[in-house]
């Protein structure tokens, strides 16, 4: 993929030692991939529910814009399963119509018996209509040892860039924590947000130890935290990190933590999707910040 | 954070009531055409007429062979991919009918007492299409017998009630109540009051056909 408009946040290491996570005012926090090193925009979009819309012609066009609105805002990482119903194919349709736009870091998952999976992948492609995936994910660990084999192979043969392990909704840490550490792949996914933070004990740190880039789902708790948060003023002091609304206030909490390389907040509005991609602009908060906002949310 | 029903939910639910919206669109003019017959079928019941089950339950197989094909399968299984499984149970529903039916097995009965639970289910299906603009959403999206699983089923319900008890009948009244019992956990999981109307026909229908059998022992 190609990143247009970023500011780069130079390794994790970097990150770490500085004090805030600062992009310029005109340019969106990128993050690196651990393995190569390759710049990602921080914030993504996600497809779990919002892009399952059928042959909805109407709702299709709904998410065709919002897609159009997510690359003409830099674009970056996509991500779906083919547990997502039509998601799949809503993509695909989103992407022919915009004639394949620059930009686009495609991600994926297999969900099924290993043996099954080199089939089921081969449907996803079609469904996308790209010759080949950045990130092909296990999707919630199923069959995830042989499964991974395939994503491996397919790597190891020049078919697919990373490889990747998901988990979701706070279950099977353990697992995936297993996974990280016996065989760690480019990249895993895991829910995280500013209410959700069990991960922060330990994934998020093996993450950082092992050079495993993580993607968030649910950063939104699937609309809760907005829909929550709207009943109550934001804090004076977030304006000190460039934030005016409280879906920024959530995105920036996440993406500014060191470990974390993007997070994919599902919508099918373009003003939703503009506001998560603002949410990359502006300063980051810092460690001190962060804690501040985390503990302000605990506090309503 | 551990499994909850709203993790399985795969679809908002403004994308559920559409694809009601999309079937009207399709299949009009037949809404007026089935409603219509419905009408005349509760009418038939309160006229005290007891319709044959030989041409009766294969109308209603094809009631159900139908909804179980263009909705369930077709439409609903465009974003729910547990929905083409379920449709096998229509169309098993819709062979029960169109068999035991044409057999002689599915006999609608003059009762002494107790008819109005389920001729009352029979006509709710005629108000069952005001759900949707009682919901604040447009006429299109309302819900047909015939073409609509949830009416297909309460009618069905209703009409079991109707029937003579027998294992026969009782093996029909499965696929109903299934199915009333998924789509109440859908609803109510999308956060649905309709969820709530379609327990309470279930709940209904499964009371109207078991009344006759426990008052028989006294």
């Amino acid at each position: 993929m190609r990143v247009t408009r970023r500011a780069v946040l130079v390794g994790a290491g970097a990150a770490l030692a500085a004090p805030a996570l600062g992009a310029s005012a005109g340019e969106a926090l990128s993050k690196r991939i651990p393995a190569t090193g390759e710049p990602v925009p921080a914030v993504g979009i996600g497809s779990w529910i919002t892009f399952n819309v059928g042959d909805d012609p109407l709702l299709r066009a709904e998410c065709r814009a919002v897609m159009a609105a997510f690359f003409e805002a830099g674009g970056g990482m996509v991500d779906s399963s083919p547990m997502y119903g039509s998601s799949q194919a809503v993509i695909g349709d989103a992407l022919a119509t915009l004639g394949h736009p620059a930009g686009l870091f495609s991600a994926d998952k297999v969900w099924i018996d290993a043996a099954d999976g080199p089939a089921q992948i081969a449907e996803t492609t079609r469904r996308w209509g790209v010759q080949r995936f950045d990130l092909l994910q296990v999707h919630n660990l199923i069959d995830w040892e042989a499964n991974l084999d395939t994503l491996e192979a397919m790597k190891a043969a020049g078919r697919l860039r990373y490889t990747g392990v998901t988990t979701s909704h706070g279950r099977r840490h353990e697992e995936l924590e297993e996974v990280m550490r016996s065989r760690p792949p480019d990249f895993v996914q895991l829910t995280y947000n500013i209410v959700d933070r069990e991960v922060e004990r330990r994934l998020l740190p093996l993450a950082l130890e092992q050079g495993i880039a993580v993607i968030c789902n649910r950063p939104f708790q699937r609309g809760r935290l907005p829909d929550w948060l709207a009943g109550h003023p934001l804090p004076g002091w977030a304006s000190e990190i460039g934030v005016s609304t409280w879906p920024q206030f959530l995105l920036k909490f996440i993406i500014s933590h060191p470990a974390v390389t993007a997070a994919i907040p599902a919508t099918r509005r373009v003003d939703h999707v503009r506001e998560n991609k603002s949410a990359a602009f502006g300063p980051m908060p810092d460690a001190a910040m962060r804690r501040r906002m985390a503990e302000h949310v605990e506090s309503l | 954070m551990s499994w909850t029903l709203e993790d399985l939910l795969l679809f908002s639910p403004q994308v559920y009531w559409r694809l009601f919206a999309l079937e009207n669109d399709a299949v009009w003019p037949a809404q007026p055409v089935v409603l219509a017959a419905a009408a005349l079928l509760a009418l038939t019941f309160i006229w005290g007429r007891r319709p044959s089950g030989r041409w009766l339950g294969p109308v209603l197989g094809a009631a159900w062979l139908w909804t179980g094909w263009q909705f369930v399968a077709l439409r609903y299984g465009t974003v729910n991919w547990v929905a083409p499984t379920l449709a096998w149970g229509f169309y098993a529903e819709a062979a029960l009918l169109v068999g035991l039916g044409l057999s002689g097995r599915l006999v609608f009965v003059q009762q002494e007492r107790g008819a109005w639970p389920g001729i009352g289910l029979v006509a709710a299906v005629l108000i069952w299409p005001v759900l949707a603009p009682l919901d604040g959403r447009p006429w299109r999206e309302a819900e047909i017998i015939a073409l609509a699983p949830d009416p297909t089923a309460v009618a069905t319900l209703g009409l079991l009630a109707l029937a003579e008890r027998s294992r026969w009948t009782a093996l029909l009244c499965i696929a109903p109540v299934l199915w009333l019992a998924v789509s109440t956990l859908t609803l109510v999981t999308m956060g649905a009051w309709q969820g709530w109307a379609v327990l309470a026909a279930l709940l209904a229908g499964l009371a109207a056909w078991v009344a006759p059998l426990v008052r028989k022992p006294g």
